[in-house]
């Protein structure tokens, strides 16, 4: 499978022992009613300097007492000294975390998984599909990408989210707006717009078909709920795109990180080890149990 | 272990009949492997197969455990095999309006005990001959008289004891708790679609087996059932830990026997003391 | 993890009393000794003991799954404690002890497990404490001389004399003497500081026979059949009478599935490592309510699936050592022998034959 993306490849064994580096939370931002990016810094900065990733790696995120849970980092291995997470509010770590304050020190653990293949994207045209809190890991491989432009042919992002409320990074969708060098189409599902909303109206893979976009020596990226996932697919492979393609994350619940706690198995894999990247070719031989 | 034959063939035929006769979509009973220890619930949908049930002393699991469940319930009307002690726990899922009558055929069968030696719930059971069933298979049984000290003989032994013993023995008891809730997941009254250990926000119940999350957890079972348990002794018997658990259920079935006169499932109708409002409530058992 | 560097001579010779020699000794070199005692009428645990007087050797079987003294039930994996000024303190749980531990009277199967177990704790990342507690632990097998009914390693490549893992394997004799043989460096140590209760054996000296445990079924035969049905009716009849509780994974010594949580008041807390089991609805649930493996057929495919499909596919070997401790604590008499011989049955018959009488 994605054995190429492995993420140890030294072949030696790294200890585990479940401990965090300690890092302050240094700004947060709400993005929608129930969404917060938390923006983290290293309390021990040569932890910070000696701290690498790629985009598209997740972490374990503790509020001590609550416990932790597993998001993907959502800045660019390129900006150095922080890393941000964006954080929906659905149970106890994420509702403990929502009320935490800037100043205030959480644990981390990471970074684990795989990672999108940045090398193999190398001069050829980027697609990036993204909906909801889906746009989180894209984000970092968007601003990774972004900051080494001219490794690329032409980069395209899809961004739909249910309304205009619910659209995350806002900012920077309209940094990606006004840049010359991208193309940029951001949707809402219908009913979702407001009078002032300038975007498109419709689901995204009803978009994306209209978008037309080329099949040739393009890679797609494809990151939301997992109805769009499978829609959005459907929608690529009838404008000729190969699903060897299309890479895709998944989202299964996790407790170590590392594979042993055998809460995330995919049949023979672990989605925090052999994931959370999967080619979408490589999904289809999976049991349905994601 | 031994067949009672007679209940066995009626019991096949009256299960044949009504799966046949499209009365029922399933007939929850037992079957039996060869070499096994205990006869095993099985689930009937062909006629054909009625011939796999079985009856004997070693039929000791409370079938009413998967009347609630939307597995069963969506194969149809459910004819379900039940001792007197069986009975019991469903009159409180009838009370409790999990189920509803006209939903189930209720086959009784006439027990004189189960497991040699006899459990100590046959022992003290006043419910041979299981009454307001849609039918009976086999002929009725004589139903011994019971010595009621022999109730809560278990509980009882334990109040014999210091505050101090009794505290070693149930942390030295409830420290071996595995956490496996089998105890829970065996119960036919322990039907929440999320119970409180799996709730997180706020979170109860330390899901650690330690000694206080094991304590935490097996008194929040005790109380959930307090009025509510019949008795049946699945809790016990499923624990691989061998806890006494019946002991905490004797105890509180004989405080709600001492506050209240109340003895849990005997009837549909009844009016559970901790779910029945009356002006005059002695309010006995309140802190 | 296990050394095969051992000397040709692998079989010794101990003379009657050499369990009470062996406790003392070890005792005296400052080793906890681990060995079988009856904590409850007719319940037999590997327990520490200060001499051989507290030691049984009238046991089917361990209840609780050796696993337990590398893996526990609950452990503390981190503590913390708040700070002022908004710091926080978070220590790593000391590892474990140094000291030594010697297990006298583990049974083969529960042993041969912890290869599975090795596999997990110790790929890719090295999980610190199991393998701390392992690098410490020394395993005196005691060759099973009474399987029951519910026994079946030799359906998954076990038998009741089965050396894997095992440090040294004792076959103890009726009166009193015993043969060992040796499996690795630390069995040779231990033999060593057993040397004035031991002797080479005699040239020709064989081990005995073991007792017959019947071959009931053959994991590659169901493998194949497992690998085709992903989606079957068989999952929904096997689930049918599971009530989903953990006893089976919990008592498994292959089972290594764990949950980590925090417990803490306002001021400072213990992060957790827990046992965990795939039966329970909660496992697999999203936050978002999203639950990945919905119903109890698709957590009883789970656990068969893993056992004879996943865990060979990812790690070469079933995780199934056939102690049988999950046929005798199932309440409903689920039973994972019927089930994988029918398995096996429906292999051969292809898709037509019938569910077979003891699933539901």
């Amino acid at each position: 499978m994605s054995q190429a993306l492995s993420t140890n490849q030294t072949g030696t064994l790294i200890p585990l022992d479940y401990m965090v580096l300690k890092m302050r939370i240094v700004s947060i931002t709400d993005e929608t009613v129930d969404t917060k990016t938390f923006r983290l810094e290293f309390c021990d900065a040569q932890q910070g300097e000696a701290f690498e990733f790629h985009a598209g790696q997740f972490g374990l995120y503790s509020v001590f007492g609550a416990g932790e849970a597993t998001f993907c980092i959502a800045s660019s291995p390129t900006e150095t000294g922080y890393i941000e997470c964006s954080v929906k509010r659905t149970g106890k770590v994420t509702n403990e975390l929502h009320q935490c304050n800037v100043g205030d020190i959480i644990g981390f653990r990471g970074p684990y998984g795989n990672w999108f293949p940045i090398d193999e994207m190398q001069g050829k045209n980027l697609l990036f599909v993204a909906g909801g809190i889906g746009l989180a890991p894209l984000n970092s491989l968007i601003r990774n990408c972004l900051d080494l432009r001219d490794q690329f042919k032409d980069i395209a992002i899809l961004y739909g989210a249910r309304s205009v409320d619910d659209l995350v990074y806002k900012e920077r969708l309209e940094n990606w707006q006004q840049r010359k060098d991208v193309k940029t189409l951001y949707t809402v599902d219908p009913g979702g717009e407001t009078p002032q909303w300038q975007g498109e109206v419709g689901f995204v893979p009803t978009v994306l078909t209209k978008m037309k976009p080329a099949s040739q020596n393009t890679i797609v990226v494809v990151c939301g709920p997992p109805i769009m996932i499978k829609f959005v697919l459907a929608a690529l492979v009838e404008l000729g795109f190969s699903r060897a393609s299309v890479y895709t994350t998944l989202e299964n619940r996790m407790k170590c990180g590392v594979g042993k706690c055998g809460r995330c198995n995919v049949g023979n894999l672990y989605v925090c080890k052999d994931g959370p990247i999967f080619r979408c070719s490589d999904l289809e031989a999976l049991p349905n149990e994601f | 272990m031994n067949v009672n034959s007679t209940v066995t063939e009626s019991l096949q035929s009256a299960a044949a009949t009504l799966l046949s006769e499209g009365k029922v979509g399933v007939v929850i009973g037992y079957g039996r492997d060869a070499g096994a220890s205990i006869s095993h619930p099985m689930f009937i949908r062909k006629p054909e197969d009625a011939e796999r049930l079985v009856f004997d002393d070693c039929c000791f699991g409370n079938l009413a455990v998967y009347l609630p469940r939307d597995k069963v319930r969506s194969m149809g009307k459910i004819g379900i095999v039940v001792k007197g002690c069986d009975l019991r726990a469903i009159n409180v899922l009838l009370r409790e309006h999990v189920v509803k009558r006209d939903d189930l055929v209720l086959i009784g069968v006439p027990c004189t005990g189960q497991g040699d030696p006899l459990l100590h719930k046959c022992s003290v059971c006043e419910q041979h001959n299981p009454e307001g069933c849609d039918m009976v298979v086999g002929d009725p049984v004589e139903q011994p008289a019971i010595d009621a000290t022999q109730r809560y003989k278990d509980a009882a032994s334990l109040d014999d004891k210091s505050l101090e013993e009794r505290w070693a023995f149930w942390s030295g008891q409830l420290s071996k708790c595995i956490r496996c809730y089998a105890c829970r997941n065996v119960c036919p009254l322990c039907y929440c679609k999320r119970c409180i250990t799996e709730k997180t926000i706020p979170q109860w119940i330390d899901t650690s087996a330690h000694l206080r999350g094991n304590v935490a957890w097996n008194v929040a079972r005790a109380f959930h059932l307090t009025g509510r348990c019949v008795g049946c002794g699945e809790c016990e018997r499923a624990c691989p830990m061998d806890i006494p658990l019946g002991a905490i259920n004797q105890k509180m079935a004989q405080l709600m026997d001492e506050w209240y006169g109340f003895h849990s499932g005997l009837s549909p109708d009844e009016k559970a003391p901790f779910t029945t409002f009356k002006v005059d409530d002695p309010e006995t058992g309140i802190l | 993890m296990r050394s095969t560097n051992v000397d040709e001579q692998t079989l010794y010779t101990a003379q009657a009393g050499w369990l009470k020699s062996a406790v003392d000794i070890l005792q005296g070199a400052g080793v906890d000794v681990m060995a079988p005692v009856e904590t409850e009428p007719g319940v037999v645990e590997l327990a520490t003991v200060k001499s051989s007087e507290a030691v049984t050797l009238d046991y089917q079987n361990v209840r609780l799954p050796l696993k337990r003294l590398f893996f526990p039930i609950t452990e503390v994996v981190l503590e913390f404690k708040s700070q002022p000024e908004g710091d926080v303190d978070v220590q790593s749980e000391p590892l474990v002890s140094e000291t030594e531990v010697v297990v006298l009277g583990a049974r083969p199967c529960g042993v041969a497990a912890l290869e599975a177990l090795d596999k997990v704790f110790h790929w890719d990342y090295d999980d610190v404490r199991y393998s701390a507690r392992r690098a410490r632990t020394t395993l005196i097998s005691f060759a099973c001389t009474r399987p029951d009914a519910q026994c079946f390693c030799t359906s998954v490549g076990g038998s009741p004399h089965n050396t894997t893992q095992s440090d040294v394997l004792v076959y103890l004799e009726e009166n009193g003497q015993a043969l060992m043989q040796v499996c690795s460096d630390k069995g040779a140590k231990f033999i060593e500081q057993l040397r004035d209760v031991v002797k080479p054996a005699p040239a020709g000296t064989q081990p005995p026979a073991p007792p017959e445990v019947k071959e009931k079924f053959d994991p590659a035969k169901a493998k194949a059949w497992l690998d085709e049905h992903f989606e079957s009716d068989f999952w929904t009849e096997v689930a049918l009478k599971c009530l989903g509780c953990g006893a089976c994974s919990y008592l498994c010594p292959t089972c290594h599935c764990f949950d980590i949580v925090d417990e803490a008041n306002w001021q400072a807390g213990q992060r957790r490592r827990n046992w965990d089991c795939c039966s329970h609805p909660m496992f697999t649930r999203h936050a978002s309510g999203h639950n990945p493996r919905p119903d109890q057929a698709s957590r009883c495919r789970q656990r068969i699936m893993h056992k004879f499909k996943y865990f060979p596919e990812r790690f070469g070997q079933v995780a199934c050592v056939g102690c049988g401790r999950c046929v005798r604590a199932c309440c409903v008499g689920q039973n994972l022998v019927s089930i994988l011989t029918d398995i096996e049955s429906k292999a051969k018959g292809g898709d037509k034959a019938d569910v077979a009488s003891t699933l539901n």
